[in-house]
């Protein structure tokens, strides 16, 4: 049995703001749970597994938050240099 | 399914773990008032009205981080580290419980394993052996070093001694055992933390004589390939019996050679080993630290003023370093009066050397040969186990707190941990401690 975490980062206006994180994870079947004597140590094997993904999947989905914040303040920055240096020209001119 | 009347109890059962605090709903399936599946009984394990039952993550985090810290931080870092919501705090106060419930938890099986050891091994539940004794005492008095060796360190030895201190090699040979030939190192030794008290005192009642302590027994066992294992007991005549039970359970007691203990000469020490190994040839060493430790302070009780007590140690130390016990206390006796402050430490001091005469070896030759003499790994282990822990400023104990703490710490030192939380068991062997020393 698996689970698949995905990670969403959405705008405002709900548009995309990275594409989708997404993570797999190997958790016990249902039937493994055949009783309370084995209750701990399968549950411990999903407990594991589940908070690795959850933490990978975090990690990586903050990674592409962090680029996309990145990459629209560079080409905020880009913009505003631009503009200083028109203002610049009109000035000297 | 199985027929019969369908109950639902929403959230009824709590489960705290890393990911959370989880409310699940449990099921239970009735024909007539029988009930023939409840997915607490038959799915989860059980827990008592109102407790949470605690999964294995949560459990490693919730009570090994309380053998670091006190119950307070511990408690405030995994609420920090889990992220949990106010009403799902964790308590300093449950934090505590937890960990005497893990650690008594700990001790009956402890306990059970020790019983079924000693029964398969022909020994009664308090240590006595029942059956062929003859086995465990292989080449327990031959498995000494060559005469070759110890004369080659004893001449070593004697070039850097003065005339009247020279060693008599020929009466040394036999008396140190060769350490490729022993069965274990054993070190063991008593550790003391303030005892809380019961009850406030009241006014007018007469202060208390003497401190409160709690006792922990702590025993560092060394294998000759140099593995070791750290135990904890409340009392001393509890941890002979498990220590005899880890030696068979080991197959250490069957090893051709001797047993070595290291002690610090306590007197109820000394008589428990007795008690309990008298069976085997064992031999028993006085640690140089303590020796060194207790003429120190007799000395500078029975003498007057520092330069004299200093003068007489260094005098006393050199014929005791040689092993040379009964010089030391002609010595002791030879002292003149008028350097005496209270002659009655002096008798004491003799009286120590005469009941530990056997204890004290040579340790020069023994150190010279590179055997151990002392027993600080014990010492180390005292500190790693409980006075890390539990000895600081303002620190008192119960009795159970003291010894839960100590076990705990001890069972993770050992590399026993991740086992007992899977599984409620304890594998009660060195091979677990291999890769990570206990001390």
């Amino acid at each position: 049995m698996k689970m698949q975490i995905t990670v969403n980062i959405k705008n405002e206006d709900n548009s995309e703001l990275t594409e989708p994180t997404t993570m797999e994870v190997d958790i016990p079947e249902v039937e493994a749970f055949t009783g309370p004597e084995v209750f701990d140590e399968v549950f411990d094997h999903y407990e594991r597994g589940v908070l690795e993904a959850r933490n990978g999947v975090v990690e990586k989905a903050t990674e592409k938050y962090l680029s996309a914040v990145a990459k629209k303040k560079r080409s905020q920055s880009s913009i505003c240099k631009e503009e200083n240096s028109l203002k610049d020209q009109k000035s000297i001119s | 399914m199985q027929g019969g009347e369908l109950l639902e109890r929403p959230k009824e059962y709590i489960i705290e773990a890393e990911v959370g605090q989880l409310e699940v709903d449990t099921f239970e399936i009735k024909k007539g008032s029988r009930k023939v599946f409840s997915t607490k009984r038959n799915l989860f394990p059980e827990t008592g009205p109102k407790e949470h039952h605690k999964t294995v993550c949560f459990r490693e985090l919730a009570v090994f981080s309380c053998c670091e810290m006190p119950f307070r931080k511990s408690a405030e870092k995994l609420n920090r580290t889990l992220r949990r919501k106010e009403e799902q705090m964790i308590q300093s106060r449950t934090m505590a419980n937890l960990v005497e419930q893990e650690a008594e938890a700990i001790t009956a099986c402890v306990e059970n394993k020790v019983k079924t050891i000693l029964k398969c091994h022909d020994f009664t539940d308090e240590g006595v052996c029942t059956g062929d004794t003859s086995r465990y005492g292989l080449l327990a008095n031959e498995s000494v070093l060559s005469k070759e060796r110890v004369s080659q360190a004893g001449k070593e030895l004697n070039e850097h001694l003065p005339k009247e201190r020279q060693l008599d090699v020929e009466s040394l040979q036999g008396t140190c055992e060769d350490p490729t030939q022993v069965k274990a190192l054993i070190s063991v030794d008593d550790v003391l933390c303030k005892k809380q008290k019961a009850s406030g005192r009241k006014r007018g009642s007469a202060p208390q004589k003497k401190k409160e302590r709690v006792k922990n027994t702590v025993a560092h066992i060394q294998k000759r390939k140099g593995e070791t294992y750290t135990m904890t007991t409340a009392t001393i005549a509890q941890m002979m019996i498990v220590l005899l039970a880890f030696l068979l359970s080991n197959g250490l007691m069957i090893v051709p050679g001797q047993l070595v203990f290291f002690t610090d000469g306590a007197q109820d020490l000394l008589g428990a080993i007795q008690n309990v190994f008298a069976f085997l040839p064992f031999k028993l060493i006085l640690d140089w630290y303590h020796l060194d430790k207790k003429c120190q302070q007799r000395l500078s009780m029975a003498m007057k003023g520092k330069e004299k007590r200093n003068t007489v140690l260094q005098e006393l130390l050199a014929w005791l370093w040689i092993g040379k016990v009964d010089q030391a206390i002609v010595y002791l006796r030879s002292l003149h009066p008028d350097d005496i402050k209270d002659a009655e430490h002096i008798e004491k001091l003799i009286g120590y050397f005469s009941r530990n005469l056997s204890f004290i070896p040579c340790y020069a030759l023994r150190q010279q040969l590179g055997l151990r003499v002392s027993s600080n790994p014990v010492e180390k282990a005292n500190d790693l186990l409980v006075s890390n822990r539990q000895k600081h400023n303002g620190m008192s104990w119960s009795e159970s707190g003291s010894h839960s703490l100590a076990t705990l710490t001890s069972l993770r030192r050992n590399d026993e941990h991740m086992l007992w939380l899977l599984h409620h068991d304890i594998r009660f062997q060195f091979d677990a401690a291999a890769q990570k020393p206990a001390a």
